[in-house]
């Protein structure tokens, strides 16, 4: 039997069509761009950390000396801690980390009971992942499993806190490279922020007032600019925490002074200006760079993202004519409530 | 005679290129939910989760799925204590921006506010109107039910949606914008 032409066609096209875009398959329709860690099926919940605390939990009520103090590693610390084999799809120029144990504790060593652990991870493939906290255990120890499609990784940061403490959030960037099972012998310290000594009532969001804190730093704060998950204007509080002391990582020690706030939040444009209690004795008129620590969502007023666990230049300051503070100049606000620190311009 | 029969293959042809419900372009019955069984995994349907909006009025994907405009979903997970979260939202601001039109919906639902307990409508309410979201932001806590569709250890989650057939293209955690995009442009008319 024999067909015209245009029937031929006609059947070749329906043929063509309907070869198209069949969505019964759930197909990936097509190149998919970067790859993507599949889920797994059914959740799991945490990791567990380390251990229950079995029964009501005691947590310092108040910080013991910054400085000077010699952490007491605790012994579980150097419990088993199996690390993961590397994939050869992991290549060197890539960091594995399959297990991270480390501890939590208050200035002057006393362990944080249920504190949480979260490490957030640039992986290799570009994504950037956030693990459900581990909790500490009666010892202020946690270990984080990272889940496999995960462990090859760029870099990470590991933030510890204590819910409903009052105390500042810790921040540190991992070595991704020191191994597949990595132990923190340096604990991370969470100084307890004391609430702001002069504090305005809230009335109207969108002022900006003078909020004093303990050792005499004030910040010009508009509460309308501020955005906390934990907490809000009523529970400002902050503390000066000094260079050498114990816990701090990466750059934190090479500054001049450091202030630690809770609870972490975000500011926006223009952010609070500081007025900084000249400690260290600069002399009048010295300027100085102002830092703050990227935290959960930190970003400069020009853009910038400030990442995790690590300090940026925010602004300048210039100590007063009568030395007595350092005054953030115009245009120098604290864009992110984390932790703030101050160099002298060399 | 010869115009009959090239009428009728052009008719042929033109019913070859409509396929069956869910091919692009062409819009389904959207009066029912579809029926189950549903599943927890890609290739299969998603079930019609119910949820609270940030408004505090009562949501479900069926709102999605009534809507015939809609014609591919993304839901995405979040929780305040989520940095990865967080970047991810801009991201969701330009992908409702470019394919908002040609029917991407997308979901935001939040579980976990920043001290890690259940969310509230409250920090839902904030989170749309801090990150000026124009997509619905629910809360999915008490019970968190996405929680079952993926390994609870990682956050966000995103799942990609056949709005037609609420089949689940794809459930990935982590946020790959490249892939997102891949996925929504593959499956939208």
């Amino acid at each position: 039997m024999r067909y015209p032409w245009f029937v031929v066609a006609a059947l070749l096209v329906a043929a063509g069509c309907s070869g198209g875009d069949e969505p019964a398959d759930g197909g990936d329709g097509g190149a998919i761009g970067g790859s993507g860690g599949s889920a797994g099926s059914g959740g799991t919940d945490g990791n567990g950390g380390t251990g229950g605390t079995g029964g009501a939990v005691v947590n310092p009520a108040t910080d013991g000396p910054d400085s000077g103090w010699e952490p007491a590693v605790p012994q579980a610390l150097d419990g088993e801690l199996p690390g993961a084999t590397r994939p050869a799809d992991c290549g060197d120029d890539h960091g594995f980390v399959s297990a991270v144990r480390g501890w939590a504790v208050a200035p002057g060593g006393e362990p944080l009971v249920q504190a949480k652990a979260q490490l957030c991870i640039h992986t290799s493939t570009r994504q950037f992942v956030c693990l459900t906290p581990s909790d500490t255990d009666a010892e202020g120890v946690y270990t984080v499993d990272v889940p496999e499609p995960y462990r090859c990784m760029d870099k990470a940061a590991m933030r510890v806190l204590l819910p409903r403490a009052g105390r500042a959030t810790a921040y540190c960037q991992m070595d991704v490279a020191s191994g597949p099972a990595s132990r923190l012998y340096t604990p991370s310290v969470l100084p307890l922020a004391t609430p702001a000594v002069d504090l305005p009532p809230e009335g109207d969001p969108d002022t900006k007032r003078p909020v004093t804190f303990d050792d005499g730093l004030v910040l010009q704060v508009t509460p309308s600019l501020y955005y906390s998950g934990s907490g809000s204007y009523d529970r400002l509080a902050g503390r000066h925490v000094p260079p050498d002391a114990v816990g701090l990582c990466g750059e934190a020690s090479t500054f001049d002074g450091l202030y630690a706030f809770y609870p972490e939040g975000e500011i926006e444009a223009p952010g609070f200006d500081v007025a900084i209690p000249n400690r260290t004795g600069l002399a009048a008129g010295t300027a100085v760079d102002l830092f703050v620590l990227g935290g959960l969502e930190c970003s400069l007023f020009d853009g910038t993202a400030v990442p995790e666990a690590t300090w940026a230049k925010f602004g300048e300051g210039t100590v007063s004519a009568d030395g007595s503070t350092i005054e953030s100049t115009p245009g120098s606000g604290l864009p992110c409530f984390t932790w703030l620190a101050y160099r002298a311009k060399e | 005679m010869k115009r009959i029969v090239m009428g009728l293959a052009l008719v042929v042809g033109l019913w070859g290129c409509g396929g069956g419900a869910g091919d692009a372009g062409e819009l389904t019955d959207r009066s029912a939910y579809p029926s189950g069984p549903y599943g927890k995994t890609a290739g299969s349907i998603l079930e019609n989760l119910e949820f609270v909006n940030s408004d505090g009025t009562p949501y479900s994907f069926n709102d999605v799925f009534a809507d015939p405009a809609n014609r591919v979903l993304l839901v995405t997970t979040t929780a305040d204590w989520c940095s990865a979260c967080k970047e991810e939202q801009k991201s969701l601001v330009e992908l409702h921006r470019q394919y908002g039109e040609r029917g991407l919906a997308i979901v935001v639902a939040m579980f976990e506010n920043g001290e890690f307990d259940p969310a509230e409508v409250e920090n839902a309410r904030v989170w749309k109107e801090r990150y000026e979201l124009p997509v619905p932001v629910v809360l999915d806590a008490n019970p968190f039910q996405l929680g079952a569709y993926y390994d609870r250890r990682v956050t966000p989650m995103n799942m990609v949606v056949d709005v037609d057939t609420m089949e689940i293209i794809d459930i990935s955690t982590g946020f790959n914008e490249q892939k997102a995009k891949a996925l929504i442009e593959a499956h939208l008319p």
